[in-house]
């Protein structure tokens, strides 16, 4: 084709004429649009090949070669005679994020089921990409799930989503560390801030927090601790909130029981310091001890981690709960092949059985109470503990949760980096986060 | 020619021929470039033109109606202190990025330029960086630029007993990410600025070291003007490079700490994709557009001014 283009038609020094030039980029536009044509056509016969429908589903693993995991959707697969595609979730929770709302965005039905938590729930439910599901699945497992998550799945009165996995923050501790202290975990802030010193010294530090902006972690942050005093992070103007936050600031630069690195901290880094040793306390997400245990050098150098219950603030103890569920997308080409996954995958006996792969804490809080998930996840019992107490609280989530947490955590950042005041920090977040509640 | 009528009339028709012939062939090749033209109208003309319309209107996914609200949201974004920030440190990446990999390129350029053992292996490495993907690069860069567990500190700390926390302080996070871009695509940039250089004949630095011109005096007289069109027209590349990079930030920072190190490609992204913000997004997609086609018409200035020079 290049020894054809470069012919006899023009000198090259005098350049080509318009027709000649023409007609050949026409040529060549031909071979392009024909070879475009016709590759398409052979990948789809390759994969028409397979045979039978294909139920892709999206689900967020730490072993994505999990044979427990996968055992659980190929069951439904071979009993209704179809293939469960399993689609993995990125790691990074901006990333499922960003990836969920531009394949709903764009009416992508490449991918029928997806795993959501609650924020990605509320602003999906909102824009209208999520089916109803009340009707489709059975009474037994939504009522066997807790009200809390029931509620943050739940939308202008339609099921959006069924949580299959519910937990929230536990309050983690190096038990070895603590052990080699002789000391008993915090039961006040007061104490909090004691015993963080104790730890804090050759490069250690009492606490972790992540302090870094973008991925909703700071805001989440906020949600944790404030709570405790009363406040939210929506409603900056008030002396608890104020409270919260300069308790948070005083941690970090007061009484420096906090890496100076908090700022830019996320939970890759946390997890990297709380397992070297680096931090004695941390209070992040459930799911986390699965990954805390799974680390090679865990048992290896006689790491122990354990839970105890939150130290209380000036007005509770409480925590954040979460959880993560199944929904079917609008523009799924297979939504009953869809509500049937969800229905069979949110039973007793499958949440029990990927509990007991993933060492995740099932929704069904019958199964979560089961003898088996109890013995094989030290999380669930954790989170049965919390809650007896009652100790957990949903985070304040709407639709426009994205850009509210954008909103708080910008300013709060630059605050706890002491680039801003507290007055200005609030102001400059409360007047955003209010510009945003009013055009919403 | 012949002067008989019949003759004209046979000449004529055959003017007439070979004209209707020639508007046949370039016809032909209208229509068969047409495709062409209307799949690059649909993957570029249209996005635009659908992106500039967004920006007068408040569409959300999480709004029920969709209003016209005119010049609003590009009125908004001067007062939006995230959207000014990151403009503020769009500029500064621009420039400083920019300069430092010209005088990088140049520096790598000139080192690859001459003959030395190993030469082909060592402009085959030079290329490793930028063949990474960039996202890669960032990811891993914010663990090299860690205070505790980064290579960069570590190597600080052998030297000075100081380990800056880069990524915490706005000044520090900026010239790291700077740092980063520059040691990422700079490689690029002197692939071309070689290929320049190994356009100058020999002759003229014959000719320059005849005269007595020093080495510095040769490269700033007689290699710089010579490289001027290519430089200036790297530039542009480099600059809307640099105005237009998303993946860095993403990868690396994140815009953090605050909004210190967001651009303004980053902005849009979180504005339209997770701030589901379309029109407001928009907006500020269609000024990063119009940042980036000011650069590029002051650098053909530059251009042309530098061409009649010569």
């Amino acid at each position: 084709m290049a020894a054809a283009l470069t012919s006899r038609d023009a000198a090259p020094t005098q350049g080509m004429g318009r027709g000649t030039f023409l007609r050949r980029a026409g040529l060549a536009t031909a071979g392009v649009a024909l070879g475009e044509g016709l590759l398409p056509g052979m990948v789809r016969t390759q994969f028409a090949s397979a045979g039978g429908a294909t139920l892709n589903i999206s689900y967020f693993s730490n072993n994505i070669n999990n044979d427990g995991l996968i055992a659980v959707f190929n069951a439904f697969g071979k009993k209704n005679g179809l293939t469960v595609a399993f689609n993995p979730s990125p790691v990074n929770f901006g990333d499922v994020v960003s990836k969920f709302t531009t394949y709903l965005s764009s009416g992508y039905t490449g991918l029928d089921v997806y795993w959501i938590d609650e924020e990605m729930a509320s602003t999906f439910s909102a824009a209208g990409w999520l089916e109803p599901l009340e009707n489709h699945i059975a009474k037994d497992n939504l009522s066997a799930i807790g009200p809390g998550p029931m509620k943050l799945s739940t939308f202008n009165g339609h099921v959006t989503r069924v949580p299959g996995m519910a937990g929230g923050v536990l309050f983690y501790y190096r038990k070895d560390l603590f052990d080699k202290a002789g000391l008993q975990p915090p039961r006040t802030w007061a104490e909090l801030v004691t015993i963080g010193k104790r730890f804090t010294k050759g490069g250690a530090y009492g606490l972790g927090f992540a302090g870094k902006t973008g991925n909703t972690q700071l805001w989440i942050e906020g949600c944790y601790w404030m709570g405790q005093a009363g406040a939210d992070p929506y409603h900056l103007r008030t002396p608890q909130a104020r409270a919260s936050l300069q308790f948070i600031w005083d941690m970090l630069n007061t009484h420096k029981i906090m890496h100076p690195n908090t700022v830019t901290a996320d939970y890759s880094l946390l997890q990297t310091e709380f397992l070297e040793g680096q931090l004695a306390m941390w209070p992040v997400w459930a799911n986390f001890y699965a990954t805390f245990i799974s680390d090679p050098g865990f048992k290896k150098k006689g790491f122990e981690v354990s839970v105890a219950f939150p130290p209380k603030g000036p007005l509770n103890g409480t925590t954040l709960s979460d959880s993560w569920g199944w929904s079917v997308s609008k523009y799924s080409k297979n939504k009953e092949l869809a509500f049937k996954f969800i229905d069979y995958i949110t039973s007793k006996e499958a949440e029990t059985a990927i509990s007991l792969a993933e060492r995740t804490d099932p929704a069904n809080l019958t199964a979560l109470a089961s003898m088996p998930v109890q013995q094989a996840d030290k999380d669930a019992q954790f989170v049965s503990a919390y809650n007896q107490r009652h100790l957990f609280r949903p985070r304040p989530i709407t639709p426009q949760v994205q850009r509210l947490s954008d909103a708080f955590e910008a300013p709060i950042n630059q605050y706890l980096n002491k680039q801003l005041s507290l007055s200005a920090a609030i102001d400059q977040a409360q007047t955003k986060i209010d510009q945003i509640n009013q055009n919403s | 020619m012949s002067t008989s009528p019949g003759s004209s009339l046979v000449e004529m028709t055959g003017r007439r021929w070979s004209r209707r012939r020639r508007v046949n062939r370039v016809m032909l090749g209208y229509a068969l470039i047409a495709p062409a033209i209307l799949w690059r109208a649909s993957i570029s003309v249209y996005p635009f033109g659908r992106a500039v319309l967004q920006s007068f209107t408040n569409e959300s996914p999480l709004n029920a109606v969709i209003h016209w609200v005119g010049w609003r949201n590009y009125v908004n974004m001067f007062q939006d202190t995230t959207v000014t920030q990151s403009l503020l440190f769009t500029l500064i990446f621009t420039l400083a990025g920019s300069a430092l990999q010209l005088m990088y390129a140049l520096g790598i350029a000139s080192l690859l330029n001459r003959s030395f053992r190993g030469r082909t292996l060592v402009r085959a490495v030079n290329l490793l960086p930028w063949a990474m993907p960039t996202i890669v690069i960032a990811t891993a860069a914010q663990w090299f630029f860690n205070d505790q567990y980064g290579m960069i500190d570590d190597l600080i700390a052998r030297i000075v007993p100081v380990r800056p926390v880069w990524l915490a302080s706005p000044t520090g996070a900026r010239i790291a990410v700077i740092l980063l871009d520059v040691w990422k695509n700079a490689p690029w940039a002197a692939i071309f600025v070689l290929a320049g250089l190994q356009t100058i004949p020999s002759e003229l630095y014959e000719a320059a070291r005849v005269d007595g011109a020093s080495p510095w005096c040769t490269y700033r007289t007689v290699v710089l003007p010579l490289l001027a069109p290519l430089l200036i027209t790297l530039t542009v590349f480099i600059a809307t490079y640099r105005v237009l990079s998303f993946d860095i930030v993403y990868g690396f920072t994140q815009g953090g700490p605050g909004y210190t190190t967001s651009l303004l490609s980053y902005q849009v992204y979180k504005l339209a994709f997770t701030g589901l913000e379309y029109g407001y997004g928009s907006a500020v997609a269609v000024f990063t557009f119009l940042v980036v086609l000011c650069i590029t018409l002051v650098c053909f200035g530059f251009l042309r001014r530098s061409v009649n020079y010569l």
